[in-house]
């Protein structure tokens, strides 16, 4: 008996370490965006409103995990990933509540998932870029299925079918073009590869000018990091690709989203509802397209001086709610083409 | 006040060990059963399927790797092991410790600095460009199997090399004099007798490669290879079928320990025991002219490309970002890493020595069985790992809630384990509590159980056997198993990122956040701290080994 009432008290006492919060306002936030940008929004956000923001900096996919474990009381009020296919999944895993319509009324409907369980918060567009030493302007590929094309065997550069930027790529085409078209794309890339795919997307800039091969795709994100890299071997690179806007003219260029959506059963679902009116308001978009080389998904504001000198663009009309939902079908469609 | 008590009580003593280890391995192993439940939960074939795709390759780059990496750490380390030991050339002195250092670098980083170095914006190639010589493209390309291979290799040898080192140095001095007093010398003795002797060290150095290698998934990753860790990461990542990876995962751990024990099952029974009545230090021998200049040569390759060339190019980005202000973020990480590893060090050391001790007082299976289970954790993918324990200390934190809500406490639902350091420390010993077991034990091998049984017999419990006699002799073995399981703490990455509680960043979460979003050169200040870290760390073994060595 005595080891009982030992053990309650024990017990007790630890249970006294996590107090009901009572003075104090706090968000905690699962994030897989790791950027100092990002960290100064939410230091804007405390001074505001006075809300503490509690935040574990992971990998989208095992974050999901952690949030499923704690899905009977979860410690996280919000999670925030790269890309529609991760939100999507943690939307499929049950995890996130509908978002109120009053925060996200702002943000147009392609960017935000069609039940409001996420909402976008940035986007980047996937483009072409080639070596303008090698290739004309002319002469570069203007659509991404014109990479499939025989003139361009050996010649294409683009990262491995386990990245999400590019299995969300082949989920709008799957929206766009449905499967068997999709299928016959992604081998004609496979057939096109200059090499196997390996490193990111910098590596892929690096070996069109290196002349492993001519063209290669890649995010505008990284463009516009390479251009003011602190490296300077890095910028000249960067300063030698010439851009192409991939489907002006038909389905417009493919873009990928970072979103953030609201745990289900979160204890601060108040203050979560109000960081992410926050992070899609003005005044955050204009932060994050100015200093993070994003674009913003408010209509209203404008990108930053860099992206806009790269011009104007058309961008697919397929949601990233689509995109979310085909991303298992693109993953296994990409990985059974061998593409790897 | 029967006999019965007296035999309990008996019993009780007797057990006094047995008892916590067994409760300690079963803590210890609770999230590999987690992670079996896990795996079977929401099984589904498809996700493997799909990853049947590439098994072939998959098969080829592994074992290639495994036997690549294995056979050249095995042979680097072993022939230097040797020849710093049997013998002096210019530089050994240096050397002796030099050769550690490679272990204060992550593969991983390592793998990315190589890279950096080696690509076309790189030093290599935009100083041969300035001289007009034009470097076909893809020549140099570090992201290759070999490249790869080169990588594990110039980093991970010192595990094999330091075992031997220490093996040949302490335990047979007198076999070698022998044999050299009988005429046999030069590469026959290092052949015929060096080799077949330190089999068993080289073994497990060797066996902790195998297990580095495999589990490795930032080189591979980056570079592009398909290897069996990747595969688990496409189907969790890139499909999000977190059972499947799981199960394959399992699988992997499996055919590892299998390997392991298989190993140890061939030494079977044999106990080396040493037959001198003192160890003695090898007499060595000086080794000139061009012969001295060749060892010499050996090692200042290894020490240059696995320890010097990396962390030159990490200043020179350090440098280059010259950016005062990166130290403040970097304070509180630092601080951090050195709490974490500290913390974890020091429990892996007592959970380690309540594990061995326990094992080395009971005879037979279970205490095989014991420190056979503590190293499951080491033989699987840290991400995998992190996935067992969340799925045991998540629902342990809702148990806790509910009972004490069934005694009708008034308690917010705490998340007092996950959302503190105690879930990312437990992970951390259950990953790497192989390693400080190894350390420990090796520390009760080399003490012997002469004096401990003597103590026994003049009525001594084994506690109070281990406090007055085993606890003086092994102080130095048990500094030793913390720094190094500091060392490796410190470099940890997949458990620290998933088991972090809120605002806790590490220096190995830094360079993380940098690498991954492909901006090496920022992650340059926070690799530096942690290879100086490491490296204080490593000296610090290497000191007391030698303390140790002379103390014979």
């Amino acid at each position: 008996m005595r080891h009982v009432v030992m053990a309650v008290c024990v017990m007790s006492m630890l249970a006294g370490c996590a107090p009901k919060e009572v003075a104090e306002r706090i968000v905690n936030v699962y994030t897989s965006r790791h950027y100092a940008q990002d960290d100064a929004l939410y230091a804007q956000f405390t001074k505001q409103t006075g809300i503490r923001v509690n935040v574990i900096k992971g990998e989208g996919p095992e974050l999901l995990e952690r949030l499923v474990r704690e899905k009977n009381s979860p410690s996280a009020d919000a999670y925030m990933t790269a890309d529609a296919g991760m939100l999507h999944r943690a939307k499929s895993a049950g995890v996130l509540a509908p978002l109120d319509e009053d925060t996200v009324r702002h943000v147009p409907d392609r960017w935000r998932d069609r039940d409001r369980h996420w909402v976008a918060v940035t986007k980047r567009a996937r483009v072409i870029v080639y070596n303008k030493a090698r290739v004309s302007a002319q002469e570069a590929p203007q659509t991404y299925e014109a990479l499939t094309e025989a003139k361009w065997r050996n010649r294409v550069l683009i990262r491995s079918s386990g990245n999400v930027y590019n299995q969300s790529l082949a989920a709008s085409f799957l929206a766009l073009w449905g499967e068997e078209k999709t299928k016959q794309w992604a081998s004609g890339i496979v057939t096109n590869m200059a090499r196997p795919p390996k490193g990111g997307d910098r590596d892929q800039a690096k070996a069109v000018i290196a002349g492993e091969g001519d063209v290669a795709v890649m995010n505008t994100y990284y463009l516009g990091q390479m251009l003011n890299s602190t490296d300077e071997q890095e910028r000249l690179v960067a300063q030698q690709l010439g851009i192409v806007w991939p489907n002006q003219e038909t389905t417009g260029t493919h873009v990928n989203v970072s979103g953030i959506g609201i745990v289900k059963g979160a204890q601060h679902a108040t203050e979560a509802q109000q960081l992410i009116a926050f992070l899609t308001g003005d005044e955050a978009q204009r932060q994050f397209a100015a200093t993070n080389y994003e674009y913003p998904i408010v209509p209203d504001v404008a990108p930053s001086e860099l992206l806009r000198s790269w011009g104007t663009f058309r961008e697919q009309t397929v949601g990233a709610s689509v995109i979310g939902e085909n991303n298992a079908a693109a993953t296994k469609l990409l990985i059974e083409t061998g593409w790897k | 006040m029967g006999s019965w008590q007296v035999q309990s009580n008996r019993w009780l003593a007797s057990h006094a060990w047995f008892l916590p280890a067994c409760g300690i391995v079963i803590v210890l192993v609770l999230p590999h059963v987690a992670l079996v439940w896990r795996a079977v939960e929401a099984y589904s074939a498809s996700g493997l399927q799909l990853v049947g795709h590439m098994w072939q390759l998959m098969v080829i780059n592994t074992t290639g790797l495994l036997v690549v990496v294995g056979v050249a750490t095995a042979c680097i380390g072993v022939v230097l092991a040797w020849l710093l030991v049997a013998y002096t050339f210019p530089g050994a002195t240096v050397y002796r410790v030099a050769l550690l250092l490679p272990l204060a670098i992550p593969p991983y980083i390592g793998a990315y600095t190589y890279h950096g170095i080696t690509q076309y914006t790189g030093v290599v190639q935009t100083t041969l460009r300035s001289w007009g010589i034009a470097v076909a493209p893809g020549t140099l390309d570090m992201m290759t199997f070999s490249g790869a291979a080169f990588v594990f290799t110039v980093f991970l040898f010192p595990y094999v090399y330091s075992v031997c080192y220490v093996f040949l140095g302490t335990r047979c001095a007198h076999v070698i004099e022998s044999a050299r007093t009988l005429g046999v010398g030069g590469v026959a003795l290092f052949l015929r007798i060096v080799v077949p002797i330190c089999r068993l060290a080289l073994f497990s150095g060797v066996g902790v490669v195998v297990l580095e290698v495999l589990n490795d998934y930032g080189v591979v990753h980056y570079y592009g290879i398909v290897t069996f860790t990747s595969a688990v990461v496409t189907l969790w990542v890139g499909i999000g079928d977190v059972s499947g990876a799981i199960a394959l995962a399992l699988c992997g751990m499996g055919i590892a320990l299998a390997l392991v024990f298989a190993e140890q099952g061939l030494r079977g029974r044999r106990q080396y025991r040493i037959a001198a009545a003192k160890q003695r230090v090898l007499r060595r021998r000086a080794l000139h002219g061009w012969r001295g200049v060749l060892a010499s040569l050996a090692c200042a390759v290894l020490v240059l490309f696995g320890f010097v060339v990396p962390v030159a190019q990490l200043i020179a980005w350090a440098w280059q970002m010259h950016v005062p202000s990166a130290w403040d973020a970097l304070r509180d990480a630092l601080g951090h890493s050195l709490l974490v590893s500290g913390c974890g060090a020091v429990l892996i050391v007592v959970c380690s020595v309540m594990i061995a001790n326990a094992a080395r007082w009971h005879r037979g299976r279970v205490g095989v069985l014991l420190t056979r289970c503590a190293l499951f954790g080491y033989a699987m993918p840290g991400a995998v790992v992190a996935v067992g324990v969340l799925a045991i200390v998540i629902p342990l934190e809702d148990a806790m809630h509910d009972v004490l809500v069934f005694f009708g406490a008034d308690v917010a639902h705490g998340r007092w384990l996950s959302a503190t350091l105690v879930m990312l420390v437990y992970g951390l010993v259950v990953r790497y509590i192989g390693v400080g077991m190894q350390a420990v034990d090796a520390g009760f091998v080399r003490i012997g159980k002469t004096y401990a049984e003597a103590s026994r017999a003049l009525g001594l419990t084994v506690t109070q056997t281990f406090w007055r006699v085993d606890a003086p002799l092994m102080r130095r073995a048990l500094w030793i198993a913390a720094l190094l399981c500091a060392v490796d703490l410190m470099k940890e990455l997949p458990l620290s990122l998933l088991l972090q509680p809120y605002n806790f960043t590490t220096l190995a979460t830094e360079v993380f956040y940098d690498v991954r979003d492909e901006r090496i050169y920022d992650a340059a200040l926070a690799s530096l701290w942690m290879i100086v870290l490491s490296v204080i760390g490593m000296l610090l073994v290497h000191a007391m080994t030698r303390q140790e060595q002379k103390g014979e």
